[in-house]
């Protein structure tokens, strides 16, 4: 049986019926049980106690408006007119809550035709509504989002990359952290595409970008069940699950391609998925040295309210390199490798100071800090390549740093060519 | 005034109805199971609850198992299963 605090219980019965088990017992209790005081905690077993009791030797009976796996199939929905659809949309939460396409037969199966591949394939089953993301479902909500039909090799490719298991997709989608999935571009298709990757690449106001991102949240929120408040329970959200899709500035990176890095080749494109909270800026108009430019970096990156300060060698983050920026750092004669092994060993915590976040602990560390030493420094990752950097965006003195959810590494996937 | 007919976005979940564990007759005997995310607070209400029921029933003890974070799935399930008559987990946060 399940303890449960009130603002979960969504979650709890969402999760429960979508893995064919609705009669779960449940023992529910006030919200919360962090930061609350032990006497606190003490009144709340004393609450839970008959609820546990019963839920261990009472047989659960069913629970009339809970049957199992009970999302609704695939359905042609007929209405007045456009009107109509749209407003029933929006009432039922098919929506981000921004004006969509409404998604017609007629444009559906183009944009399955832009796949190149049969309507009924099954690309991933996404949590936590443990629902199948179908070729027709993907295009489905790529045409709510405005896609083009040759944009879904890349949602296919970024759907299979969210359902590695590495990428702990179920968490990041329930989780109370604000990260969203975002998607990094990199290869001959950001042109021909014409993805963004210079001046604003985070956005706003480019096609690709925003249509492939918003694509994606849209998957994750109607095929996977992220609404807000129910199969995401995350406590403000973030301007990023909008849309959050990124691509490399290739001309500009003074280093290998991101997608070379990662093990793919030059002539690939790839997408890579990390659950990425909103881009932190690093703003440096002075420095002209590799390593008083990256002592800024470091500085962003060492902050222990993000959750890779204390779930370190869990996850991995970014570093978004402005071309400015990059150049002063590689003009110094530093490979990517040498700028990672510079931040890993500059952008730490003191121990002292992550106890106080509570949430850390000593087995999410690497073995050799001395947790016991309030003075000892901890990295925000467990190892240099854990840090990825890319290059991207346009003129300016500026860069950016992506904390993730943490407990979660991100994975890249070759784009395939429509079959 | 034309009908416009379009296609819902929903995904279809495949999942087919699971059997939960038959409840227990007693807690007389029983070891009990508390399944631990590692959150704040967590692991003193499980203790707690496990410690309240103890007072009034004979039950064999309490045997923890913490997961390392709340977002990783706990190994060894099985084997923990068969230790333990029941299990307490817990979520929220």
């Amino acid at each position: 049986m399940t303890i449960c605090t009130e603002a979960f219980v969504g979650l709890a019965r969402e999760e429960s019926k979508n893995l064919g088990m609705p009669d779960l017992p449940l023992a529910i209790i006030k919200h919360p049980i962090g930061g609350e005081s032990l006497a606190v905690i003490h009144q709340r077993a004393e609450d839970a106690l008959p609820q546990v009791i019963r839920a261990l030797t009472v047989e659960a009976s069913p629970r009339a408006s809970a049957a199992a796996g009970a999302t609704p199939v695939n359905e042609r929905l007929t209405f007045a007119d456009e009107d109509e659809a749209l407003e029933t949309f929006h009432a039922r939460r098919l929506t981000d809550g921004l004006p969509f396409v409404l998604p017609t037969a007629e444009r559906v199966q183009a944009m399955i035709a832009g796949s190149g591949r049969a309507a009924g394939a099954v690309i991933a089953v996404v949590p936590p509504r443990w629902a199948e993301a179908t070729v027709e479902n993907i295009a489905i909500n790529a045409v709510m989002a405005g896609c083009r039909p040759q944009y879904m090799p890349v949602l296919i490719a970024a759907l299979q990359a969210a359902a590695d298991p590495a990428f702990g997709l179920y968490s990041v989608q329930a989780t109370t952290h604000p990260c969203a999935v975002m998607l990094l571009i990199s290869g001959p298709i950001v042109d021909e595409l014409g993805l963004n990757f210079r001046h604003g690449s985070f956005g706003p106001g480019f096609r690709a970008n925003a249509s492939i991102g918003r694509a994606m949240r849209l998957v994750l929120m109607n095929v996977g069940g992220g609404i807000p408040g129910e199969g995401d329970q995350a406590t403000h959200g973030s301007p990023a699950k909008f849309s959050y899709c990124v691509a490399e500035n290739e001309a500009a990176t003074p280093w290998e391609p991101f997608r070379v890095t990662r093990g793919f080749s030059r002539t690939d494109s790839t997408v890579t998925v990390f659950s990425g909270e909103g881009p932190h800026n690093i703003n440096d108009h002075v420095c002209t040295s590799a390593g008083t430019t990256l002592t800024v970096v470091a500085d962003t990156m060492t902050t222990i309210g993000h959750n890779n300060a204390g779930s370190v060698i869990r996850g991995d983050v970014l570093v978004a390199f402005g071309p400015e920026h990059a150049h002063t750092i590689a003009s110094g004669g530093l490979s990517k490798a040498d700028v990672q092994k510079l931040l890993y060993e500059r952008a730490r915590n003191k121990v002292g100071l992550l106890k106080l976040r509570a949430m850390y602990k000593a087995e999410n560390w690497p073995d050799w800090v001395d947790q016991n030493d309030d003075e000892a420094l901890c990295p925000i990752v467990g190892r240099p390549e854990d840090i990825h950097l890319v290059v991207t965006g346009g003129p300016g003195k500026h860069s950016a740093f992506i904390p993730t959810f943490g407990t979660s590494k991100s994975v890249t996937r070759k784009i395939e060519a429509p079959r | 005034m034309s009908r416009i007919t379009v296609l819902s976005p929903l995904g279809v979940n495949r999942v087919g109805s699971q059997p939960i564990a038959p409840r227990l007759r007693s807690l007389e005997g029983v070891k009990l199971g508390i399944l631990n995310n590692s959150k704040p607070n967590s692991l003193e209400l499980q203790q707690r609850v496990v410690e309240l029921i103890g007072r009034s029933h004979a039950v064999a003890g309490a045997l923890t198992k913490q997961k390392p974070s709340a977002a990783i799935g706990a190994e060894g399930l099985e084997a923990y299963a068969k230790e333990v008559g029941a299990v307490i987990t817990a979520i929220s946060d």
